[in-house]
């Protein structure tokens, strides 16, 4: 017995992956953008396994431990690059602290809240052009 | 059945939700892990028991990286003593425990076996398809993973080592 509907695994991995695109447009920090790009590939995957899970085939899963393996050889890289401490005379100026009450979205105060609403804005439409297709 | 299924997926978006409007990046990765904890299990109620494995180890790598971090965080902002404060901890506990609720309940009312049924794909077949047709693929996707660990290395080199 196939218990798990297709559709509500691929609604899922979409609902991940928009969540990691618009982290990934919305937050500014580079320890953030890894972690939303690491939340993309897993939907991806997730995407590949629900797939392979309808049609009884191993390939599915393949490719999951590949975009998988990717997403760890990204993480990896991209947490050294958002870790390592840059000399003095390169490193960039401070920015100011961000005020208000969403400042933690704001991180580096060079967000603004019209980025976050297009972030959003573009996922929910992202969202509705995969769902109509699909 | 699918509500074991619809459980672990909606602890997934929770989690991932939270971990990515953390202020910090200590906040954010017990989220994380438990984000990829859940999507383990979703692959494992899928019968994907590969890919599940390897998201598990992905998600305790994950918490194990964070325990020092989050412990660090409490010492810096000097909230509590030395980070132990039950907060921090609750929801990433209740989320896990609501993962684990659902696969347990699965575990001992129906079997594995009983909810995938036909379409699980076994960790034999996965494996002969890796070693088969995409035996390229698996050589690049490991010198790829090769690859991230050596460029991690030289990146956080520190300045004065000239090797």
């Amino acid at each position: 017995m196939t218990a798990i509907p297709l559709a509500d695994g691929l609604l899922l991995a979409a609902t991940l992956f928009v969540i990691g695109m618009a982290a990934l447009m919305a937050r500014r920090s580079a320890p953030f953008l890894v972690i939303a790009a690491v939340v993309m590939l897993n939907a991806s995957g997730l995407a590949f396994v629900v797939a392979g899970a309808r049609w009884g085939q191993a390939d599915g899963q393949v490719m999951a431990l590949f975009v998988l393996l990717a997403a760890a050889a990204a993480a990896l890289a991209g947490s050294a690059l958002a870790r390592r401490r840059d000399s003095a005379e390169e490193r960039p100026p401070a920015p100011p602290p961000a005020r208000g009450r969403w400042r933690f979205l704001r991180d580096t105060g060079a967000g603004q809240v019209w980025q976050y609403a297009t972030a959003l804005a573009a996922g929910a439409v992202f969202f509705v052009v995969l769902v109509l297709w699909w | 059945m699918p509500t074991a299924v619809d459980l672990a997926g909606l602890v997934a978006i929770v989690a991932t939700t939270l971990a990515v409007t953390r202020a910090r990046v200590a906040q954010a990765l017990p989220y994380l892990g438990i984000s990829l904890l859940a999507i383990a299990a979703v692959c494992l109620l899928l019968g994907a028991a590969v890919v599940a494995a390897c998201e598990a180890a992905a998600g305790a790598g994950l918490i194990a990286l964070a325990a020092p971090a989050v412990r660090r965080l409490g010492r810096e902002t000097g909230a509590g003593r030395e980070g132990r404060e039950p907060g921090r901890w609750l929801w990433p506990s209740l989320l896990a425990l609501t993962l684990f609720a659902a696969i347990g309940y699965v575990l001992t009312h129906e079997g594995l076996t009983a909810l995938a049924g036909s379409a699980a794909t076994g960790p034999r077949e996965v494996a002969l398809v890796l070693s088969g047709p995409y035996l390229a693929g698996t050589i690049l996707a490991v010198m790829l993973l090769l690859a991230g660990l050596l460029a991690a290395a030289r990146i956080l080199r520190p300045p004065g080592d000239a090797r």
